[in-house]
């Protein structure tokens, strides 16, 4: 089979793992701290964990990994029809990687599509009891939100939940396409940290009766490690302002205290991603596609090779 | 800077360079569009890979710029190549050293820099309808509703009129009671109006070019590299690097 073809299937499953993520997070703050909604979030990592075995293949194939999802489910209903819907996206990511894996005929990739298989049809079964066990107890509805929230108050969550979604995968993509391992395990340990916060401020509008936006900003994509890396700090250090301003905004002591906490996760980030910049600023220039130190701090250049002038602006 | 880009390396007098660095920055400053416009930011550095993008909310609690989009500086590059035996006759005949290669790329250049910045405004543009621009009054008619679209909107002026050859060409030629339209319509795009080689042919885009609504990202500035000897040639590259940033869509209004 034609390896582009290979890739897109690739892709389509990477796009149902993401969805399946989103749409079991969502379920999972919707029912409140818990033992299921603990289990509920056990899935959504093993699902990341697929999510990252799939795009190593698609790098390994010399493609891109695809960080689109296709559309969760977030709408609202008792526990045991939002397990029902799960038990049905279990099924049709099955039934997906079956028929992916009738049509590829590399080895590896069958190997890996049935191991994913397999955890999907232990996920099914997980969700199929959830579902049972919530129909049991007549979908006692989780426990009843303060309901009362500020416009304010939703804006600064959901600008958090916004933004953590967009760095859960812009992280994901930059150790997805990392060409060193302490940097992919490094964006890794970032990525679950920035999705635990996800899973905070979501919850914390799931509790005052507030459906989380699970929307994102336009993820900064690229190979370069170090662009990725210049990128990442940005976004860090503006997140860090933007949080701050929004923390005295804030009269809730419970939700000052976490956005003061994903607040202070946030400058630590930065500060990793400053080593880890320099690092592949070092690597770069050893490959040579940088090199520093070729032009020794104050050296006046020979007198053949005058300084190109700049053409700047042309505007009148 | 300059080290980095190898200048010191390549064997050639501070003479040849200067003549090298003329060629170039007359030929792109001729042929460049987009930099006439759209206002600069920069140079900031070859090392320099992202450029902020603000989002803006509002009316809610006011407008605010309550998002941010980091945008890749991208590098453009046209090659050229320098035989060392023509070096040696501009050395030693009367003739000088032939640099119709160095135009060349630096004229690839320009273009390239054109197609990002407005193949860029054209493809973020507004949409708004071209009329008939082979009658007298049709231009004036389209540029000036459009200006008055984009002023509702809160677009100030002085305002760039940009167009294909063939629309200036078009625009050049009508004329009705002695009265050339032209001259009418370059009394309302006050900040002129620019043909461009990559315009696609009958549109004609309007913008409001000030800083606040767009500008380019300069990382390094157009400037010439050595790339190193390839057999008996000496091979250059001119490059920069830079990307646009359209701030408030709505600035750039496409009439198609």
């Amino acid at each position: 089979m034609d390896k582009q073809k290979i890739i897109e299937m690739l892709r389509d499953d990477m796009r149902g793992e993401q969805q399946a993520i989103i749409q079991y997070l969502a379920h999972a703050y919707a029912l409140g701290e818990g033992e299921v909604s603990g289990g509920i979030e056990a899935i959504a990592r093993e699902e990341m964990r697929h999510l990252d075995w799939l795009a190593d293949a698609i790098v390994e194939l010399g493609g891109d990994p695809d960080m689109d999802r296709e559309p969760p489910d977030l709408s609202m209903a008792a526990p045991s029809v939002q397990m029902r819907k799960d038990v049905d996206l279990e099924q049709q990511a099955i039934d997906q990687y079956r028929a992916h894996m009738e049509a590829i005929e590399d080895e590896g990739l069958r190997r890996l599509l049935a191991r994913i298989v397999h955890d999907e049809l232990v996920h099914q079964k997980e969700f199929a009891g959830f579902a049972d066990e919530f129909a049991a107890e007549r979908d006692e509805a989780p426990e009843e939100g303060e309901g009362q929230v500020s416009e304010r108050l939703a804006q600064i969550l959901n600008y958090g939940v916004r933004h953590e979604y967009t760095v859960v995968l812009q992280y994901l993509y930059h150790s997805f396409v990392a060409d060193d391992c302490e940097l992919a395990e490094e964006m890794q340990d970032a990525a679950i940290n920035e999705m635990q916060h996800m899973g905070w401020l979501a919850e914390e509008l799931q509790e005052k009766g507030q459906q989380p936006a699970f929307e994102h900003h336009e993820p900064f994509l690229s190979r370069d490690a170090v662009a990725n890396l210049e990128a990442d700090i940005a976004i860090e250090e503006e997140v860090t302002r933007e949080y701050s301003t929004q923390i005295p905004q804030v009269q809730e002591d419970d939700i000052q205290e976490i956005l003061t906490r994903v607040r202070d996760h946030e400058i630590y980030h930065a500060d990793v991603f400053r080593d880890l910049l320099a690092e592949a600023k070092e690597r770069q220039a050893k490959a040579g596609d940088a090199a520093p130190s070729q032009e020794p701090e104050g050296s006046e250049p020979p007198a053949g090779a005058p300084d190109a002038p700049p053409i700047g602006s042309l505007r009148k | 800077m300059s080290g980095y880009l190898l200048r010191d390396d390549a064997p050639l007098s501070e003479a040849v360079w200067k003549q090298i660095d003329e060629m170039v920055a007359t030929v792109v400053t001729k042929n460049l569009v987009g930099r006439r416009i759209v206002p600069l930011v920069g140079p900031l550095g070859w090392g320099v890979e992202v450029a902020p993008l603000s989002g803006f909310a509002g009316p809610g609690e006011g407008y605010v710029a309550d998002t941010v989009e980091y945008l890749k500086i991208e590098q453009l590059e046209a090659g050229f190549r320098l035989r060392l035996k023509h070096l040696a006759m501009a050395d030693q005949t009367p003739y000088g050293l032939d640099l119709g290669a160095v135009a060349t790329a630096a004229a690839a250049l320009a273009k390239l820099e054109d197609e990002k910045i407005i193949g860029g405004l054209v493809a973020q543009a507004a949409q708004a309808a071209l009329g008939d621009w082979s009658v007298p009054n049709g231009p004036f008619s389209a540029v000036s509703a459009a200006i008055a679209a984009m002023r509702g909107n809160g677009f100030d002026g002085p305002f760039a009129l940009v167009m294909s050859y063939d629309m200036y060409a078009k625009l050049a030629s009508l004329v009705e009671h002695g009265q050339r339209e032209i001259k009418a319509v370059e009394k309302l795009a006050e900040a002129g109006i620019f043909a461009s080689a990559v315009m696609p042919e009958e549109q004609a885009l309007v913008l409001s070019p000030q800083p606040w609504n767009m500008d380019m990202v300069v990382g390094q500035d157009i400037a010439t590299g050595f790339v190193g000897n390839e057999g008996m040639d000496l091979a250059f590259c001119i490059l920069e690097t830079l990307v646009l940033r359209l701030k408030r869509p709505g600035a750039a209004l496409l009439l198609s």
